[in-house]
């Protein structure tokens, strides 16, 4: 079986990358693994924006796992401020059909929106991201279904709509996918 | 199924091309891209786009340009414009001209997704209410021939047996009795509807312009032809092509359009290749046909190739009855048309219109109710309203030479129009120079 890396990306909440490796392999299927590879992500610093680049974050992960011959799905997880030229922020970003993504914690606190820190909450957003980038990667396009994991969202509160799980019309591809990787040695 | 909606993403960087097209394909919007406003022409002439998300600033052709073109390639476009902070006046100065809305580099995703979703409810409701109106025109593809006569009621049930089929229609009758109305009748009630419907005047073109226009040219094939153009048969490919007046046409252009009608292809002028047509052929005119066969100005084998289906119309003298729901009907159109609050006809104006002869048939009757509403100051319409009152009138100025009468007439014109040159020359079917000059000539009064 083909497992999942999990990578972080600068400085992370070890309580992040601990709980991800936890519920991932249960919500997906997928055996999931932490590489330890340094992604010099200040490579990717937007300087007039004070933000990183997410696309080119994912080109770093891919020489990194081309380095390592590293063959299965990546998963970028970082504190970053995500965000490409034309977008003002991102919460991930993801190959469609590819193996690589990225997902940030950062506007996932409430701390960022002046609220009172909740851990809970931001476990549960950080993981609903991370399956929704993985499902990017399995071809999955947004869902208009708001409860499903593949629901576009912009804001934390459209994140939190969401359930950490795919729907019945989602679903299926994202098993086919799983399957996939579960299959190859 | 709804078909997809469709972006196009025009912007000289690469990056945002890149990103944007990710970003809306994982969003389940179809999504193409172009670097410059040339390459969007280009996607533009292989497919249509529902939505366009344009950078104000490009190197060539900038993006309010292109608004342009793209308003002048395509019906109600919704444009989106992409602009840097320092530009938003120009980013307002494109809402001026009918851009949908802006976004400031670099894009909220929650404003874009906002955006996009509101301009695709915008397209769907475009299309939604187009198909609402061609399944209104479906329903009523009668609804312009007014009347309820049996005379009237006839034609109807002619143009509805003939409609379904792909039989050739020859429309006859007077000038003004309604020729083209029943060929658009027929072409709305055939299942060709939503293809094209092609109106040759062959009687208002010489004989080598008609040519030309009924089977196009090839570049350089005369002095002026400087492009290739289709013919008439090539654009009703498909559809109907009305030919009016079909009794002007020379004995040459005959033998061209027997040979259209035998063998349903046809070639350009100073072109080899010959073209596949598929068309319904209406023809109309007000000419004896019979008449020109017999005198071998009309060919015989032409004539019966046209005369398969005859419709003749009848003159509103035929159907007098039905002039108080005509003269009802043009009221409201142009009552509406012009904001004036009429609210009928007075019974003794009714009584000149239904007495007049009409021999300029229902046009003459539309523009003697259109001459009217322009008079009429108050909320109905009285004799004194109607040109055919006047002529009444002046019948008792005959004895007098014509400039007296002329002079007469015009000062009655522009008394009732309070001396306004445009409308008294509107109303006098001249234009307002020559109005001018008359005026000089008679030294009529005019108010200042």
């Amino acid at each position: 079986m083909t497992p999942l890396r999990l990578i972080p990306i600068g400085s992370m909440n070890p309580g992040v990358m601990e709980y991800l490796a936890l519920v991932l392999p249960e919500s997906t299927g997928l055996t999931c693994v932490r590489a330890p590879w340094v992604i010099n992500y200040t490579e990717a610093y937007l300087n007039e924006r004070g933000q990183y680049h997410s696309t080119r974050l994912l080109d770093m992960i891919q020489v990194q796992a081309d380095g390592a011959r590293a063959s299965g799905p990546c998963l970028g997880v970082t504190e970053l401020d995500l965000a490409v030229p034309i977008l003002t922020f991102l919460f991930g970003e993801a190959r469609l059909q590819g193996r690589f993504a990225v997902v940030s914690a950062h506007r996932l606190h409430q701390a960022f929106y002046g609220l009172p820190g909740n851990s809970s909450l931001l476990l549960n957003r950080v993981e609903k991201e991370s399956l929704h980038e993985l499902g990017h990667l399995a071809g999955l396009r947004h869902c208009r279904l708001s409860s499903c994991v593949m629901a576009f969202s912009t804001s934390v509160e459209q994140v939190d709509l969401k359930e950490a799980a795919f729907c019945d019309r989602c679903l299926p591809v994202f098993e086919a996918w799983v399957q996939g990787w579960q299959n190859r040695p | 199924m709804t078909t997809p909606i469709r972006i196009l993403v025009v912007d000289d960087e690469f990056s945002v091309r890149d990103s944007l097209q990710a970003w809306f394909r994982d969003s389940g919007y179809e999504t193409e891209v172009a670097a410059s406003g040339k390459e969007a022409l280009a996607k533009m002439g292989r497919q249509r786009f529902d939505i366009f998300l344009l950078d104000i600033k490009m190197a060539g052709m900038d993006g309010l340009e292109l608004q342009e073109t793209i308003k002048e390639h395509q019906e109600n476009p919704i444009i989106i414009f992409m602009t840097a902070y320092a530009s938003v006046d120009t980013a307002v100065r494109a809402l001026k001209q009918g851009a949908f809305d802006y976004v400031t580099k670099p894009i909220d995703p929650e404003e874009l997704e906002r955006l996009v979703r509101n301009a695709a409810e915008r397209r769907l409701l475009q299309k939604e209410n187009l198909s609402l109106k061609v399944q209104l025109e479906e329903l009523t593809p009668f609804k312009d021939i007014i009347g309820e006569s049996q005379p009237i009621q006839d034609v109807v049930e002619l143009i509805k047996n003939v409609a379904p089929t792909d039989t050739t229609v020859l429309i006859r009758g007077e000038s003004g009795t309604g020729k083209e109305l029943v060929a658009r009748a027929i072409h709305a009630a055939s299942p060709r509807r939503f293809m094209p419907f092609v109106t040759v005047n062959c009687g208002a073109l010489p004989e080598g312009l008609l040519e030309s226009e009924l089977f196009g040219h090839e570049q350089g094939a005369f002095t002026g032809a400087q492009f290739r153009h289709k013919g008439k048969f090539e654009l009703a490919d498909g559809g109907t092509l009305f030919l009016d007046e079909i009794g002007d046409v020379s004995l040459k252009t005959q033998t061209d359009l027997l040979r259209v009608l035998q063998e349903r292809e046809i070639t350009r002028l100073g072109g080899t290749k010959p073209i596949k047509v598929d068309f319904r052929l209406i023809a109309a005119t007000n000419c004896d046909l019979e008449a020109r066969v017999a005198e071998k100005s009309f060919r015989e084998d032409v004539y019966y190739r046209l005369n398969v289906f005859p419709i003749v119309l009848p003159s509103l003298r035929g159907r007098a009855g039905d002039i108080p729901m005509l003269a009802g009907y043009f009221l409201q159109k142009y009552a509406r048309k012009m904001n004036r609050p009429i609210r009928g006809i007075s019974a003794s104006a009714m009584a000149l219109l239904s007495q007049h002869s009409w021999p300029g048939n229902v046009r003459e009757l539309e523009n003697s109710i259109e001459r009217a509403v322009i008079f009429c100051k108050g909320d109905e319409l009285l004799p004194e309203h109607l040109p055919i009152h006047r002529s009444a009138a002046s019948e008792a100025s005959s004895g007098l030479p014509l400039s007296e009468v002329e002079k007469i007439h015009i000062q009655r014109v522009l008394a009732e129009t309070g001396g306004n040159i445009s409308k008294s020359a509107r109303v006098l079917g001249i234009d307002r120079a020559t109005l001018y000059n008359k005026i000089k000539r008679y030294g009529l009064f005019v108010r200042e």
